[in-house]
C-alpha cells in the first residue's frame, strides 16, 4: 500500500516547525521526496543481497512476519509487473513501449506459438556467454531452451526520444512473444497544491501534477519521513535535526539487518 | 496430480472425442502425450501427408457412421479450431494415425494409417530429458541447496553429457538395424552409429548367429596414397596426396574364408590349394586341427569397420546373408525429447550435480567426493536395474547348472 504524500509532508512540516526551526516549501519537498524515495528503492538490492545469505547459509527463519529477506522482498511487489515486449524491424530486437520504466529485468517467457506452443524461460546472458553458448552443439539455443542478450536500440524508435532497452532472443520466430517480468522504477512523487486566500499552500490531491503519493510500501512512511528530515535540516541550515534524524535512519537500518 | 493425463481411450486407441456445441467457435483441443503434427487439411496438398492425425465427423456416433473432415481447419498447440460452424451435437473424433488405420472412416483412404499411436506405447517407462532438466531446476537448484545458482545452459550442457555417457553403457539404448549383405559386401554405418553392441546374421529359423570382428585378420587402411616407383606418395595438382582403392580390401574380400576357419580340411581341392600358396607339404590330421585357433574357428564370418568410407565390411562368406546390426548411439541423435529410462532418472541427477559441483571453483573436496560416490552409486543402481534381472530367468538358467562344463 503506498504511503500519503500528505501525510509524510504534514508530518514533516510538523517536526521541523516545532520550536520554529523552519519551513520546507512544496518545490523543495517535493525534491527531496523524489530523492529519499529513490535512495530507499535502490537500497533494496543491496539489503536483499545481504539479507539473502541467510537463505544461502539455511540459517533464514521461517516464521510468517519476521523473515526479513521476505520483506524486503514484499517492499518490491508494488514495482514488480509482467511486461510485453514487442519486436522491433528496426533494431532486431524487442523492445518495451507500455507505461512506466523499467528499472531491471527478470524471468523471460518467449513463446513460440505452433504446434506445439513453447512458453520457454530464457535464459538472459551477456554477450560473451552468448558467444560461447552458440558455438557447443550441445547447448545451442532452441526453442524450449531459449538466449536473451540485452542491449540499447541503435535507431530511436518513436515516441521516445531515446535509446531503449533492446532484448535480442535466439532463436528468433516471427511470431513469437516476449514477456518480461520486470521491476519499474517508482514514479515521481508529487504534493500538490493551491495557493490559499493568504497566500498559504493548501494540499489539492488533483491539482499542479496532479499529486502522487508515494509507491513505497506503507512499511516505508517512517524512513520516508526521516531521510526528507535529514535533507531538510541540511536546507534550514539545522545540525541538531541533520543528527537527530541520522542517528534514526541509522538505528532503523542496524535493526533491520542484525 | 498423477503423471498419467491421457485417457484409456487416448492411449490405447489414440482417439478422443468431442461434441459440437453448434457455436460459432468450433475449437476442440486434444490432450494427447503425442503433440500433433499439422501440415494441412486439405488432402489435395503436400503437407496434408505431414498431418499425424485425422479428424472425423457423425451426426449421431454410431460405429461405422464416422467419415473423415475434409473441409479448413487449422490447428495451434494441439488445439483444432475449426472454421465452419458444425451443427450441434455433431459427434468429432480426432483420430492419431495407428497401423491398422483406427476405427473411423468409412473407406481404405478415409482410415488413419501410420504408427503416431504405436511410437507412444510404452513411454511411460520413459521421462524427457527436457522434463528431467526442468525437475533438476526445481530440485536441485536455489537458496539454501548445494546449488545456490545454475545457468540452464550449463545445466543442459551436463545433463546431456551425462545421458551420453549413461548411453554408452547404462542404457537400453541398444539400436538395431535389419541389413542385407550386397555384392559389395559392405553396408554404410548407421546415422546416429555410436559404436556397435553385436553383428549378427540370420539363419533359416530366425536365430542370430554371431559374427565377430576381424581384429586381428585384416584392417581397412585409413589412408591408400598411390606411391611412385621410389615408394613416395604421388600428388595431384592441389598438391594432395593422391588415393587409391585399398588392395587389402580387395584381398580380404575375395578371400576363401575356409582357409582361415580351418573348414578346407574337409575339401581336398582347397587343402592343395593351401598347401602350394603357402608351401605346406605333408599330410594333415584329418579331423584333429591341433593347434587350432578358437578365434578364428568359427563359420559364421567376420566383420570390420572401415574408417575410411563409414563402411561396415563383412567376409566374402556373408555375401546376400540378411544379418542384425546392434549399436549404441549416444541418446542425443535427433531432439531435446530424447528419453531417459525412469530407472536411470536419479542417476541422471545425481550426475548432473556431481558434475556442476566438481567443476565449479571453491568447492570442498568432501563435497565433491561425497557426490561422485553417490553418482556412482546410483549409476551403479540404474545399471542393475535396466540389466532386467529377474528371479525366474535366474532360476531357468540355473536349471542347467549340474551339466558338464565343456572346454
Amino acid at each position: 500500500m503506498a504511503v500519503s504524500i500528505n501525510t509524510v509532508y504534514q508530518t514533516v512540516l510538523y517536526i521541523l516547525n516545532k520550536e520554529q526551526r523552519g519551513y520546507i516549501p512544496p518545490a523543495e519537498f517535493n525534491s527531496l521526496a523524489t530523492q529519499v524515495q529513490s535512495e530507499i528503492f535502490m537500497s533494496y538490492f543491496p539489503d536483499g543481497n545481504q539479507l539473502n545469505r541467510q537463505n544461502q547459509k539455511n540459517t533464514q527463519n521461517d516464521t510468517e512476519f519476521f523473515n526479513m529477506f521476505k520483506d524486503t522482498a514484499y517492499k518490491l511487489f508494488p514495482f514488480e509487473r509482467n511486461a510485453t515486449f514487442t519486436y522491433n524491424t528496426t533494431n532486431l530486437g524487442f523492445i518495451y513501449s507500455g507505461a512506466g520504466v523499467i528499472y531491471k529485468i527478470g524471468d523471460i517467457i518467449s513463446t513460440y506459438p505452433g504446434n506445439p506452443t513453447y512458453n520457454s524461460v530464457t535464459e538472459l546472458v551477456s554477450q560473451s556467454d552468448f558467444n560461447k553458448i552458440i558455438r557447443s552443439k550441445l547447448t545451442i539455443p532452441t526453442v524450449q531452451y531459449p538466449l536473451a542478450v540485452t542491449t540499447q536500440t541503435t535507431t530511436l524508435v518513436a515516441p521516445s526520444t531515446a535509446q531503449q532497452l533492446l532484448v535480442k532472443v535466439t532463436p528468433f520466430a516471427t511470431n513469437m512473444t516476449l514477456n518480461i517480468n520486470c521491476l519499474f522504477a517508482p514514479t515521481v512523487p508529487n504534493w500538490g497544491f493551491n495557493i490559499g486566500t493568504q497566500g498559504q499552500y493548501l494540499y489539492d490531491a488533483s491539482a499542479s501534477g496532479p499529486s502522487v503519493d508515494f509507491e513505497l510500501d506503507i512499511s516505508e512512511k517512517n524512513n520516508l519521513i526521516i531521510n526528507i528530515l535529514k535533507y531538510a535540516g541540511v536546507i534550514i541550515n539545522d545540525p541538531t535535526i541533520i543528527q537527530v534524524a541520522s542517528q534514526e535512519a541509522q538505528q532503523t537500518s542496524i535493526n533491520e539487518k542484525s | 496430480m498423477g503423471l498419467i493425463t491421457e485417457t484409456n481411450e487416448q492411449y490405447y486407441q489414440g482417439a478422443q472425442g468431442f461434441l459440437s456445441t453448434g457455436s460459432n467457435s468450433q475449437v476442440y483441443a486434444t490432450t494427447f502425450d503425442t503433440d500433433l503434427v499439422f501440415g494441412n487439411w486439405n488432402p489435395n496438398t503436400e503437407n496434408y501427408a505431414l498431418n499425424n492425425f485425422k479428424v472425423y465427423t457423425s451426426s449421431n456416433g454410431f460405429p461405422g457412421t464416422y467419415v473423415e473432415y475434409l473441409l479448413a481447419y487449422t490447428v495451434t498447440n494441439n488445439v483444432i479450431d475449426i472454421t465452419a460452424t458444425l451443427p450441434a451435437g455433431t459427434f468429432v473424433a480426432v483420430q492419431l494415425k495407428r497401423i491398422d488405420g483406427g476405427k473411423y472412416g468409412q473407406t481404405e483412404i478415409e482410415k488413419a494409417f501410420g504408427d503416431a499411436v504405436e511410437e507412444n506405447y510404452g513411454n511411460y517407462e520413459y521421462i524427457k530429458l527436457s522434463d528431467a532438466i526442468d525437475n533438476f531446476m526445481v530440485g536441485y537448484v536455489g537458496d539454501g541447496k548445494l546449488l545456490q545458482k545454475a545457468k540452464k545452459s550449463d545445466v543442459l550442457f551436463f545433463a546431456k553429457r551425462s545421458l551420453q555417457e549413461f548411453s554408452y553403457d547404462t542404457l537400453k539404448s541398444i539400436h538395431s538395424q535389419e541389413l542385407t549383405i550386397p555384392a559389395s559386401l559392405s553396408v554404410v554405418l548407421p546415422q546416429d552409429y555410436v559404436n556397435y553392441v553385436r553383428v549378427s546374421w540370420i539363419d533359416p529359423l530366425g536365430v542370430k548367429r554371431i559374427i565377430y570382428p576381424a581384429n586381428n585378420l585384416t584392417i581397412s587402411p585409413y589412408n591408400t596414397p598411390l606411391q611412385d616407383q621410389a615408394g613416395f606418395p604421388t600428388q595431384d595438382s592441389f598438391g594432395e596426396n593422391i588415393e587409391g582403392t585399398s588392395l587389402i580390401e580387395e584381398k580380404w574380400k575375395t578371400a576363401n574364408d575356409n582357409f582361415i576357419n580351418g573348414q578346407f580340411a574337409n575339401n581336398i581341392d582347397e587343402l592343395a590349394y593351401f598347401q602350394n600358396a603357402y608351401g605346406f607339404e605333408g599330410s594333415w590330421n584329418w579331423g584333429r586341427q591341433y593347434g587350432m585357433d578358437p578365434q578364428v574357428s568359427q563359420v559364421n564370418g567376420w566383420f570390420n569397420i572401415n574408417n575410411r568410407d563409414g563402411l561396415m565390411s563383412f567376409s566374402s562368406n556373408l555375401a546376400d546373408r540378411l544379418i542384425v546390426l546392434e549399436y549404441v548411439s549416444d541418446g542425443l541423435g535427433y531432439d531435446i525429447d530424447t528419453k531417459v529410462p525412469k530407472m536411470a532418472e536419479d542417476a541422471l541427477y545425481a550426475s548432473i550435480l556431481y558434475s556442476m559441483i566438481s567443476t565449479r571453483a571453491g568447492q570442498q573436496e568432501y563435497l565433491v567426493a561425497r557426490l561422485q560416490k553417490d553418482r556412482r552409486a546410483k549409476l551403479r543402481n540404474a545399471k542393475i536395474r535396466l540389466s532386467n534381472i529377474k528371479l525366474d530367468e535366474i532360476v531357468q538358467v540355473m536349471r542347467g547348472k549340474s551339466k558338464w562344463l565343456k572346454h
